[in-house]
């Protein structure tokens, strides 16, 4: 049945199974000839991406148990070094500042450096994903265009004969 | 017969879909029985956070008995025995219990009633598997319990010790087929004689529409959404959706939203938040819409799917969840969607066929006034009761 004799039945007697069949291939017919268009790739997977960082429940948890438990565990940049043991102390404290610090503080450098290159090659792998995504759907696309084309050229398989 | 519900919450305040859907079956099964509500103090249900006294009360002719909670939810270890029993493979059905208890509301002092009382009643309608009174209060006395299990396709109905906790009751009462089905699933397919009793709507009388929409400003046409704005009801995914939809500006159409507040709103202007609406107001607001929207994809019943029904209204729901599919699909009220372009498509399609869009709305509550009635929902309560409990 044409599309405009369905959308006339509809008006009286609505089949939600033949209207949801209508509007995939509604999507579908889209997808085929205008090639589903970059901005929707690109915003179903924005928004799958997006769903499934926010279902994290371990990392919720580890963070809502810190919140919870400890309430000193924001950042403390600065080195509060003191001592009450008078002139020993003092050497200790000596210790720490000049030979302990300067190659930890180094290492919480590495450490920085190394996460920052760690967010950088996470963001190129998403994009990279993202990318193959797209690429995928276009390829998709221009696949079944070419099929369409080449059913519609080539003539119709001659009928088979019955044998002897 | 002397009948008792067991419910986690109860107050004409709550309008939870399970906490509704039993407040308004046993205020019309006291029109034939005598009926006793078994209840605990909790006002919030998050944290179970006490809001009622202690004690007997009646609540519109329906005797309430409330027990005390023992201790309030805590949020951070039903975080961590969640996250055992659902994502560790290794945990006991000690582990399972545990959630359960953590879940609450932890009300032993019910559960010992219960079990001292029980011979005082006929039938005992226990609701929602998952929480304390339920479970615990069931196991005490099985041979007179129904259960009502509001069961949905979460983790949580997967969890071990249930299967067997679905075959104990001596019947069971669902909400929809897909509910039965499930529950039939994870109880390997031994289950009590039971029966689909689903929801009766009542609409109330002299609505004004117009005068609603003047109030709240709702100059052009809506989407409406009814309901805990929450993201657990799949609202943040809507958000997105409706926000990109709107970019692309096919049609003219906001998106209102109406109920509870749990999640940030979009600062949007096409995204309207009325607040808290009293049940008048909330069949107003669906009378002024074009259609309702239900983005959840965990639901046993949308009972403002329904309500969307019996005002004509057509509606469009979340496809990942079975139950709202289904009851789209049976009753020919509404397009279901499972991705965005499904979501922009059947928005568009609604838009652009209001002659099919009012179709499907009287397709929707023709199917309701057929199937729904209290009547034949307090016939079919009645007739399991009969069937099934052995009475002295």
């Amino acid at each position: 049945m044409k599309d405009a004799a369905l959308l006339e039945q509809w008006k009286t007697a609505p089949r939600v199974d033949d209207i949801m069949r209508y509007i995939q291939k509604r999507i579908d017919d889209r997808r085929r000839t205008g090639i589903l268009y970059d901005d929707e790739i690109r915003t179903e997977l924005g928004i799958w991406l997006t769903e499934v960082l926010a279902d994290r429940p371990a990392y919720d948890s580890t963070l809502q148990h810190y919140m919870d438990t400890l309430g000193d565990w924001r950042l403390q940049l600065h080195p509060h070094l003191g001592t009450h043991r008078g002139r020993i102390g003092r050497i200790f404290v000596w210790i720490k500042h000049r030979l302990i610090y300067p190659p930890l503080r180094w290492i919480v450098e590495q450490v920085e450096v190394n996460a920052w290159r760690q967010d950088r090659l996470n963001l190129n792998l998403m994009r990279i994903l993202e990318e193959t995504v797209v690429e995928n759907g276009r390829l998709k696309a221009r696949v079944a265009r070419l099929e369409q084309a080449e059913a519609e050229r080539s003539p119709a398989p001659p009928e088979e004969k019955p044998g002897p | 017969m002397k009948i008792a519900f067991v419910i986690h919450r109860y107050a004409e305040s709550i309008v939870g879909g399970s906490e509704f859907h039993c407040r308004r079956i046993a205020e019309e099964m006291a029109s034939r029985h005598e009926v006793e509500v078994l209840t605990t103090t909790a006002v919030d249900y998050v944290t179970w956070k006490d809001g009622f006294p202690a004690g007997v009360e009646t609540i519109n002719g329906v005797k309430v008995r409330r027990f005390r909670i023992k201790a309030k939810r805590n949020l951070v270890h039903f975080k961590e025995i969640s996250d055992l029993c659902f994502y560790e493979k290794g945990h006991t059905a000690d582990d399972e219990r545990e959630w359960v208890r953590a879940n609450g509301p932890e009300t032993p002092d019910l559960v010992q009633y219960i079990k001292d009382h029980k011979a005082e009643y006929d039938a005992i309608l226990f609701y929602s598997f998952r929480y304390y009174p339920s479970y615990f209060g069931l196991l005490e006395a099985p041979e007179k319990a129904i259960l009502v299990p509001t069961a949905e396709e979460d983790a949580a109905v997967h969890l071990s010790i249930f299967a067997d906790y679905f075959n104990r009751p001596a019947g069971a009462l669902f909400l929809t087929p897909e509910e039965q089905d499930l529950v039939g699933r994870v109880a390997h397919g031994v289950l009590p004689p039971s029966d689909i009793i689903g929801f009766a709507v009542d609409v109330p009388p002299a609505l004004d529409a117009a005068a609603f929409r003047a109030k709240h400003r709702l100059t052009n046409p809506y989407l409406l959404y009814v309901g805990r704005i929450d993201r657990n009801k799949g609202c943040d995914g809507l958000f997105r959706y409706f926000v990109e939809y709107d970019r692309r500006k096919t049609h003219d159409i906001d998106l209102v939203l109406a109920g509870t507040k749990a999640l940030d709103i979009p600062n949007h202007t096409r995204v309207k938040y009325l607040g808290f609406l009293t049940d008048k107001e909330k069949f107003e607001a669906l009378e002024g819409s074009q259609l309702m929207v239900m983005p959840s994809p965990y639901e046993s019943l949308s009972i403002v799917v329904l309500e969307a029904w019996a005002m004509g209204k057509a509606t469009l729901v979340n496809g990942l969840c079975k139950v709202l599919r289904g009851q789209s699909r049976r009753s020919n009220g509404g397009l279901f969607f499972n991705n965005f372009s499904e979501f922009c498509e059947g928005l568009d399609f609604m838009l652009e066929n209001p002659e099919i869009r009012e179709a499907m709305g009287r397709s929707g509550k023709q199917w309701l006034n057929e199937n729904f009635s209290w009547t034949r929902l307090l016939d079919k309560i009645d007739g399991l009761i009969g069937r099934t409990i052995k009475r002295p």
